[in-house]
């Protein structure tokens, strides 16, 4: 299920009333999507006051750029993509690390692997551990796909990378959960 | 957009996020069932998604949520660009605002004691002014003497006393504000100059209309004494603080002012002609100087003090 659950027509009114100056449509639009976006940010820094602040730097840039939403994409595209850059803007003028996007995001797998056979029996605990450990890219693209719900070609306008590569990194994702369950495994014995 | 339909001979790995997520359309939704009705390793891998992606929803469903006050934030955000943009567009109208709401503001926070030690002294001064204004021409260098000498030593103590931790309560509070010390130490300097200068310019009036002459000659007696000794005296507060700055400029005037001469054995104290030490372009300069030094070195001496 998706976070939110509000039409995507009213959200596009909403932000058409922000873009006419109305403080009330961005305080609905933050009700909406508060938990998208900070969930969203927090993947991108382990730092809850850093997230805040970013939350707040992408609300401002909702504010001023309201009016040139097109509804090309969804509402909700719209405002991770915006939080994404804010993001990157932050992070690069603070010297923080950020998402490896020069990570070599190698060719999605068309075939089953066969370790993924058993990747469905761990138990869930174990699994959400080894989310938790993951990069931020992979967490991202992960959170991305199964938080919001978003379809490979809105995940790829919003990281602004071919739909390959959200295949690849999705795949890659799932290859170090694996390889971090095993290293759990190999830790226990 | 969607994905293509993936050929039948083919795995559909590359879908089943998708599929999980329900955003494939319905005839490539129809086609990966299909597939996956006898294809196991397809099944297990859309297994594997489906535990990864209840993963995920599980460990961001116990993130904390942002805190309430964020619009509040964000509306703080919005606005100060919103001013700063205002103060751009005049910024000499509102450095000037701002100058005259700093000065009006000091008034009330310097030391009453200065503005009280002021005005009893400028009264004097006219007092003085108005008695040997009566009293022959010859008496008229006496008053200019004794006009500069109380001004001079007035205005150094008042600027020896107007700036400090230590004689200013509300020291730390300026300290806090955005306002540039600087700005402040040159306010309250303006004001307790000024006001120094007002009353010993009304007896410099009253000297030269009863003994006539130019005003400004009366008035270049005493002025450059008063800033240059001002200047030394608040150069010296900051440095090493008040009273040490208050007893050499007392020092100094004195020099000045009440030479002793040695006449037949005898020491002689005397009021020093006023054209020994009046408003040269040296002494203004100076003074001047010593200002700067002042203002420049302000900001630092709370550190060095601490």
């Amino acid at each position: 299920m998706s976070m939110h659950a509000q039409p995507a027509v009213d959200d596009r009114q909403v932000v058409g009333r922000i873009a006419a100056g109305d403080r009330e449509a961005l305080a609905e639009l933050y009700q909406r999507y508060q938990r998208t976006l900070f969930s969203y940010l927090q993947q991108l820094t382990p730092d809850y006051g850093l997230a805040e602040e970013l939350l707040q730097d992408t609300l401002v840039a909702v504010w001023k750029s309201a009016h040139r939403f097109e509804g090309r994409s969804s509402v909700q595209t719209w405002l991770i993509g915006i939080a994404r850059r804010q993001a990157h803007n932050t992070l690069r003028q603070r010297k923080l690390p950020l998402i490896d996007e020069a990570e070599l995001d190698g060719l999605a797998s068309t075939d089953p692997e066969p370790e993924d056979f058993t990747l469905a029996y761990v138990a869930r605990e174990e699994l959400v551990g080894a989310f938790q450990q993951l990069a931020p890219v992979h967490r991202e693209i992960l959170v991305l796909t199964f938080l919001h719900e978003l379809s490979y070609q809105e995940t790829a306008s919003i990281l602004d990378v071919p739909v390959g590569t959200v295949k690849s990194r999705l795949s890659n994702a799932r290859r170090m959960l694996r390889a971090l369950l095993d290293a759990r495994e190999e830790m226990k014995r | 957009m969607k994905s293509q339909v993936p050929e039948s001979q083919h795995h559909v790995s590359g879908l089943l996020p998708e599929y999980v997520n329900r955003k494939l359309d319905p005839l490539i939704t129809d086609q990966v069932n299909e597939h996956l009705l006898h294809c196991e390793a397809c099944q297990a891998e859309l297994s594997a998604w489906e535990a990864i992606g209840e993963a995920t929803q599980f460990a961001t469903a116990s993130e904390p949520l942002p805190s309430l006050n964020i619009l509040d934030q964000v509306w703080a955000k919005i606005e100060v660009p919103a001013q700063a943009r205002q103060i751009s567009r005049w910024p000499i109208r509102h450095a000037l605002i701002h100058l005259w709401l700093v000065l009006n503001r000091q008034v009330r926070i310097i030391h009453k004691s200065i503005w009280i030690a002021s005005t009893l002294v400028g009264l004097f001064c006219c007092c003085l002014a108005l008695f040997f204004s009566t009293q022959s021409s010859n008496r008229v260098h006496d008053a200019t003497s004794l006009l500069t000498l109380f001004t001079a030593v007035v205005a150094a103590s008042g600027v020896a006393f107007m700036y400090g931790s230590d004689k200013d309560p509300g020291f730390e509070i300026t300290l806090s504000t955005p306002t540039s010390i600087r700005i402040v130490m040159l306010c309250r300097m303006a004001l307790v100059i000024g006001y120094n200068f007002v009353l010993p310019a009304i007896a410099s009036v009253i000297i030269a209309l009863a003994h006539g002459g130019g005003l400004w000659e009366v008035i270049q007696l005493w002025l450059g004494p008063m800033l240059l000794l001002s200047s030394i005296s608040i150069s010296l507060t900051l440095m090493a603080g008040a009273a040490f700055a208050l007893a050499i400029s007392l020092i100094i005037e004195a020099l000045q002012a009440i030479p002793i001469t040695l006449e037949k054995g005898l020491l002689v104290l005397q009021l020093a002609r006023p054209d020994m030490w009046q408003s040269s372009p040296y002494v203004i300069v100076l003074a001047v100087l010593l200002f700067g030094f002042a203002v420049f070195y302000a900001p630092r001496q709370p550190r060095l003090s601490n």
